[in-house]
């Protein structure tokens, strides 16, 4: 959306008595920028593959929407630059680079280049060193779960199509079998 | 509503209320309906029913997955200690903790809103009245001084509330809790029922009733019935709970007898030593920092507890060098705030092929049991409510959970385990030493002094925290619960609850207090305070059905004061 006509619709519809910092948060709200060559504004760019590869590995594409669909990789890199701490946004992306350089020494390749079966034992490997406990450190793999599991389900895909999203109930059903829901809530 | 110029003609109103949140909103209401010419001076911006900028929008709507940046949470540091209220989908409702400082000898965590409807937009809406075992609990264990009214003095005014505001509630015929004018509970879901039975028959005393909401079961007064989204913080389109601007607010503007003046911030009352009376108040307009004075017969003080208490404390006369109304030496003292966040959690297990649909504005309630009846405590004096409820954990958990590919996916998709939750909200009691004071060295934005707060929890309040626990786990043990989790926040200080009270209490003498049995100034009788500050006991419900009452009786006794020529 234009930034300028959002400005104007907005003030338009709320009576032009909201404050600026309000505005600006509703027009942060607009979609991410559709465009395919998509920049990265805080992640390296020679990472950026490798991200979107590992989203997609923690929840990929199937009958549902995957991480790619939901643009994770986009809210990723907004939440490093603007919402995290410094020094966890740094020990992300050295994170990252580590994921490729380990892809490198076992495959010869980037983690974004290897196969799919490949990219899966990397990351079954850090799901199995945070369960056996191994002292290893999986600061890295907390934090790129926990984001790429936010960042899809408060995506539009995430929420609507593999979670259950109805934004206005108009009613409360305390007690009805699952079945009828069929999932779970988004909200 | 019109802005009123400041032409000398134009400054002089029957009443003036200052603030136009909960407290404010009933006063404008009550004041202009039996005919009084009006003047709400508001402090923040104008904001009317409807404007609510983010209440239809989505989740990914909300950048960053709803949370600040780092850059704008700069200006929120004391405002985002709640960890829930500063939002994306929020933050125009908190002020900015860079324009309004004040100073912690203690932590206390003050949470403010400035804005036409104040935290009457942001509430937690749990609407209860105290019994008569609050209204006297001071005179019987001699902590603080005693109420100079009783249950049956304020009976009328609360069902008077409730009819117009409208309360979900259930009746449950407990003397501590006494019932009110209802409207349908909203629903226990089917976990809720099975532990109100459970824990019924082991405990008996404990009743796991529905929280007491006002939020609308149905149609009422012309606003919409509850639609289920529980995103009341932001604003409600439909008018489905109550706040000054969904319902006080346009009854008095229906009379066409209220003035509403946003960015007026009030800086003190305008008192005339001869008459011994209020003759108006001054303000300094936000956004123009012009000085003005507006004149009224009455003035009606509802700008939140220590706001209110800031205006009297900043009135200094002569004859009163520490502010109007601190005679007795009881102003700005004996502070309080309800503690909270200390309670217990579990899994329920069954119920696996049972869910809900829609998301309730309100949970669980289970009214106090403790020192009331045959129980009596000899560790701790007053007792505590538990506010909770049952759900089914969402998709966050698998934030701490193994797994990913397509097992996180099914996960993701699948509701997690049945949890139950008691968190209590306690009484504290009043300590003359918990204080607020003027601060001149720390000005605000607008080059006004800024408070002092020096308040803490004591031993009494400390004591209670363990039973708040212990009777939640053992309740949750008792119906076979598992992973129970004892919750026991050492980060707890005062504050938090957002229910200010008690800096300028009512009392039976000028001695003992600020205010009299109908909210006046004992020391200048044409100016009421109505809101959180005129608290003489907390109790350990939520208080703001009590501002409510005390606004609506003091209304009316102001007007017939007016019409006998008393003030």
């Amino acid at each position: 959306m234009d930034r300028r006509e959002a400005l104007r619709l907005s003030t338009l519809l709320l009576g032009g008595t909201i404050s600026a910092s309000t505005l600006s948060g509703v027009l942060q709200g607009c979609k991410a920028d559709p465009k395919p060559d998509w920049t990265p504004a805080y992640i390296p760019q020679n990472s950026q593959a490798s991200l979107a590869e590992l989203c997609e590995t923690i929840i990929p594409a199937g009958k549902t929407p995957g991480a790619k669909d939901a643009k994770v990789d986009r809210f990723i890199d907004a939440m490093l630059k603007d919402v995290w701490k410094p020094e966890e946004a740094e020990s992300f992306v050295s994170g990252l680079t580590q994921l490729d350089t380990d892809a490198k020494s076992k495959y010869g390749k980037s983690f974004a280049k290897i196969t799919g079966e490949q990219r899966n034992e990397m990351v079954k490997m850090m799901d199995d060193e945070l369960k056996n406990n191994t002292g290893t450190d999986n600061s890295f793999y907390k934090m790129v779960k926990e984001l790429t599991i936010t960042g899809y389900c408060t995506s539009e895909e995430g929420a609507t199509k593999l979670l259950k999203y109805l934004p206005v109930p108009g009613e409360y059903k305390p007690c009805i079998p699952l079945s009828e829901v069929g999932g779970a809530w988004a909200i | 509503m019109y802005f009123n110029s400041d032409l000398k003609s134009e400054n002089s109103y029957d009443a003036i209320v200052v603030g136009s949140g909960i407290s404010g909103g009933w006063a404008a209401k009550e004041l202009t309906e039996q005919g009084l010419k009006v003047l709400v001076l508001e402090r923040g911006r104008m904001v009317k029913h409807g404007e609510y900028p983010t209440a239809a929008l989505a989740p990914w709507q909300l950048p960053h997955g709803n949370k600040l940046s780092a850059e704008e949470l700069k200006d929120y540091e004391k405002q985002n200690r709640t960890g829930y209220t500063v939002r994306q989908d929020t933050k125009h409702w908190w002020i900015k903790d860079t324009e309004s400082p004040y100073t912690e000898v203690k932590r206390f965590d003050w949470m403010r809103g400035y804005h036409v409807g104040g935290r009457s937009i942001m509430w937690g809406r749990h609407s209860y009245r105290h019994s008569d075992i609050d209204f006297t609990a001071n005179a019987k264990d001699g902590h603080g001084t005693d109420w100079p009214i009783r249950y049956k003095d304020i009976e009328p005014w609360y069902t008077k509330v409730e009819q117009f505001i409208g309360v979900a509630g259930q009746k449950e015929g407990l003397p501590q809790l006494p019932d009110g004018d209802f409207l349908p509970p909203i629903a226990h879901n089917c976990v809720e029922s099975s532990l109100r039975e459970k824990i019924k028959a082991k405990f008996p005393e404990r009743i796991l009733s529905m929280g007491r909401v006002a939020n609308l079961t149905q149609d009422h007064n012309g606003r919409t019935k509850c639609q289920f989204r529980n995103l009341c913080i932001r604003g409600c389109p439909y008018g489905a709970y109550f706040s000054s601007l969904s319902s006080t607010l346009p009854a008095a503007e229906k009379t066409g007898n209220m003035t509403i003046r946003p960015n007026s911030i009030v800086n003190s009352i305008v008192y005339d030593s001869k008459t011994k009376k209020a003759s108006g108040v001054r303000i300094i307009d936000a956004e123009s920092m012009e000085t003005m004075e507006f004149n009224a017969k009455v003035i009606f003080l509802c700008a939140s507890a220590l706001n209110s208490t800031w205006v009297l404390m900043n009135t200094k006369t002569d004859e009163y060098p520490d502010g109007l109304g601190s005679s007795s030496g009881e102003l700005g003292h004996n502070l309080m705030d309800h503690h909270f966040r200390a309670g217990a959690s579990a899994e329920i297990p069954g119920f696996d092929d049972m869910y809900y649909l829609g998301r309730r504005p309100g949970g669980t309630y289970m009214p106090r049991f403790r020192n009331v009846g045959n129980d009596v405590r000899k560790d701790y004096l007053r007792g505590f409510g538990y506010q909770g409820g049952a759900s089914r954990l969402g998709w966050q958990r698998n934030v701490q959970e193994l797994g990913f590919g397509q097992d996180l996916k099914d996960n993701l998709g699948t509701p997690g385990p049945w949890v139950m939750g008691f968190t209590g909200f306690g009484e504290t009691l009043p300590y003359h030493e918990n204080k607020i004071s003027l601060n001149h060295e720390l000005l605000d934005k607008w080059g006004q002094p800024t408070l002092t707060i020096d308040c803490e929890f004591k031993e009494n309040e400390m004591t209670m925290r363990k039973d708040m626990i212990s009777c939640a786990g053992e309740m949750l043990e008792a119906s076979g619960a598992k992973n129970i989790k004892l919750n026991d926040p050492k980060d707890n200080a005062p504050g938090l609850g957002i229910h200010e009270m008690g800096t300028a209490r009512m009392g039976t003498s000028p001695k003992n207090s600020v205010l009299n049995k109908h909210n006046q100034v004992w020391d200048c009788t044409n100016v009421y305070v109505t809101d959180g500050a005129c608290m003489t006991s907390s109790a350990c419900v939520n208080p703001s059905l009590t501002y409510m009452a005390l606004t609506a009786r003091a209304a009316s006794h102001a007007v017939s004061e007016l019409k006998k020529k008393n003030l």
